[in-house]
């Protein structure tokens, strides 16, 4: 049998199911220590919640992208369980959300948070809400929808201008 | 306070307590770290070293933690970075590393600050009996101070930003320390302890992993930090620990009526080892020391000074056992030493009669 990446011949067997499906991939000793599931690797926690990593095409999803910050690359997080910096949780951002589901049930935080930011946090987290409400409408031909989202938007973010200015002043 | 006075001081949340208490002590402690720094693990060196100095700076300045006590862990020997271990000042990974990393205690030892652990920062208070509420007021104004001083991490959708994911949200982790020897005498520890799982809270043993509790002594914790509210999470505790505490006080209650003269015999047993025993394993004697102290609680057995056999669970432990006999001794030394102790600690409470 031959490597699922390459042409040579593949020794790691891996199987997995993923949504009721069962997957498999068949790797040579190479292409297997460069996605960290070589022999010589030790399973994480991580490496069977994020269940991608074996399963889902490796090249695709590039498992080398690495955190512009820190370094920490996608293949640590999924062979050590463990973030390298706070901005992880950006670059690695669809990963992060599918690793918290499986560990928490839960993809937002809900709860405590430090107050002396609150204000200006939530309206960024409007923003940001709005923006995706709005590229959500529009692939749902919603436009109706989405120039209500626009208009929202435009306020919030003009009014996010006047106050970083009287800020500035 | 130095290191020596620190560890000079008694361990206010285990000793002094009632035996008949079940609720040994509750903990709360908050993972958070430093906006734009990579996590300990990951940063380097000196990286470690500016926010260590840089935050125990910060923090000998602040309300919580004037007049407290600093150190730096990589300067404190094995011996006093086990005996902090023990006393739940650190965590078994700082005892063992430590590398750059700091340690704050606040004046009255309740709050404790760990710098370059897992997280940069690890909040943590600690009190005796089942105090989860008091705790999370404490901490939350440690917290509030500490966001002041610093720029912490987190993001609106995912909370406090933290190096494992499975601390990510709240960064919370509530558990609360209980002694159940009627549980495990009425061979009822395990259904309840899987029921436990599967609502979510882990429990281990205060010796570490694995089922079985040395001391019969188990930490019930959350393992949930996402998606729920620290306020839901605790109150969610504080019922299952309550009903629990209601199990044990209930297997107490049958173990007396239904096997009177087995128990009777088990902590006179537990008496007669501890008192003239000459070799002690630490096991051994908190295993020994527990069934005494379940004997105190249902008054089968008399001591002057009863709350001390919970002061000699935490002596009979390795680094505390060699700070008292104020050299290293290896491990066969120790167990001689700690049969001496307890000997002679429990010919000074006297009385033990009774059953």
């Amino acid at each position: 049998m031959k490597c699922d990446k390459c042409d040579k011949p593949a020794t790691v067997h891996l199987t997995q199911v993923i949504n009721g499906k069962m997957q498999k991939l068949h790797l040579c000793g190479d292409c297997a220590e460069e996605a960290g599931v070589g022999p010589g690797a030790t399973f994480s926690m991580s490496d069977l919640l994020l269940g991608q990593g074996a399963a889902q095409p490796l090249a695709r999803t590039g498992h080398n992208r690495s955190c512009p910050e820190c370094g920490w690359t996608l293949q640590r997080l999924r062979k050590v369980g463990r973030f390298g910096c706070p901005d992880c949780y950006r670059s690695f951002e669809k990963e992060v959300t599918g690793l918290l589901n499986s560990i928490h049930h839960a993809t937002e935080h809900v709860g405590r948070h430090p107050r002396n930011r609150v204000k200006k946090l939530s309206v960024r987290h409007r923003i940001e809400t709005l923006e995706s409400s709005i590229s959500e409408a529009v692939v749902a031909e919603e436009y109706e929808k989405a120039a209500k989202f626009r208009d929202e938007l435009k306020a919030l973010q003009q009014k996010g201008t006047e106050e970083g200015n009287a800020h500035d002043h | 306070m130095t290191i020596e006075e620190l560890l000079d001081a008694p361990c206010t949340w285990f000793i002094d307590h009632d035996p008949s208490e079940i609720a040994i002590s509750s903990r709360i402690r908050l993972a958070r770290n430093i906006e734009g720094i990579p996590f300990p693990a990951h940063a380097e060196a000196r990286q470690r070293e500016s926010i260590r100095e840089h935050t125990l700076e910060m923090l000998k300045g602040s309300t919580h933690f004037e007049g407290g006590s600093f150190f730096r862990v990589d300067e404190l020997s094995t011996l006093q970075k086990t005996l902090l271990y023990e006393r739940s000042l650190i965590s078994k990974e700082l005892a063992e590393e430590g590398e750059q990393s700091g340690l704050a205690v606040s004046p009255d030892l309740r709050d404790v600050v760990m710098v370059n652990e897992e997280d940069h920062l690890r909040l943590q208070v600690v009190r005796p009996g089942l105090s989860l509420e008091e705790i999370w007021e404490e901490i939350s104004a440690v917290d509030d101070e500490m966001e002041e001083i610093l720029e912490i991490a987190y993001s609106d959708r995912f909370g406090y930003l933290t190096c494992c994911p499975t601390n990510t949200g709240t960064g919370m982790r509530a558990g609360v320390m209980l002694h159940l020897p009627g549980l495990v005498l009425m061979e009822e520890i395990r259904p309840v302890l899987r029921g436990l799982g599967k609502l979510g809270l882990a429990v281990r043993g205060s010796g570490g992993e694995g089922s079985d509790a040395d001391g019969f002594l188990y930490q019930i914790s959350n393992q949930i930090t996402l998606g729920r509210s620290e306020k839901s999470i605790l109150e969610d505790i504080q019922e299952v620990v309550s009903e629990l505490i209601q199990h044990e006080r209930n297997a107490r209650l049958r173990l007396e009526e239904s096997q009177p003269a087995a128990l009777r015999d088990r902590v006179g047993r537990a008496m007669g080892i501890l008192k003239h025993a000459w070799i002690l394993s630490s096991k051994e004697a908190l295993d020994l020391l527990a069934i005494v102290r379940l004997g105190l609680s249902l008054e089968l057995v008399e001591m002057d000074r009863a709350h001390e056999i919970e002061q000699l669970m935490v002596e009979v432990r390795p680094a505390h056992l060699q700070k008292l006999a104020v050299k290293e001794l290896s491990a066969e030394q120790r167990d001689i030493f700690r049969a001496e102790w307890v000997r002679s600690k429990l010919a000074e409470l006297k009385k033990g009669r009774k059953l």
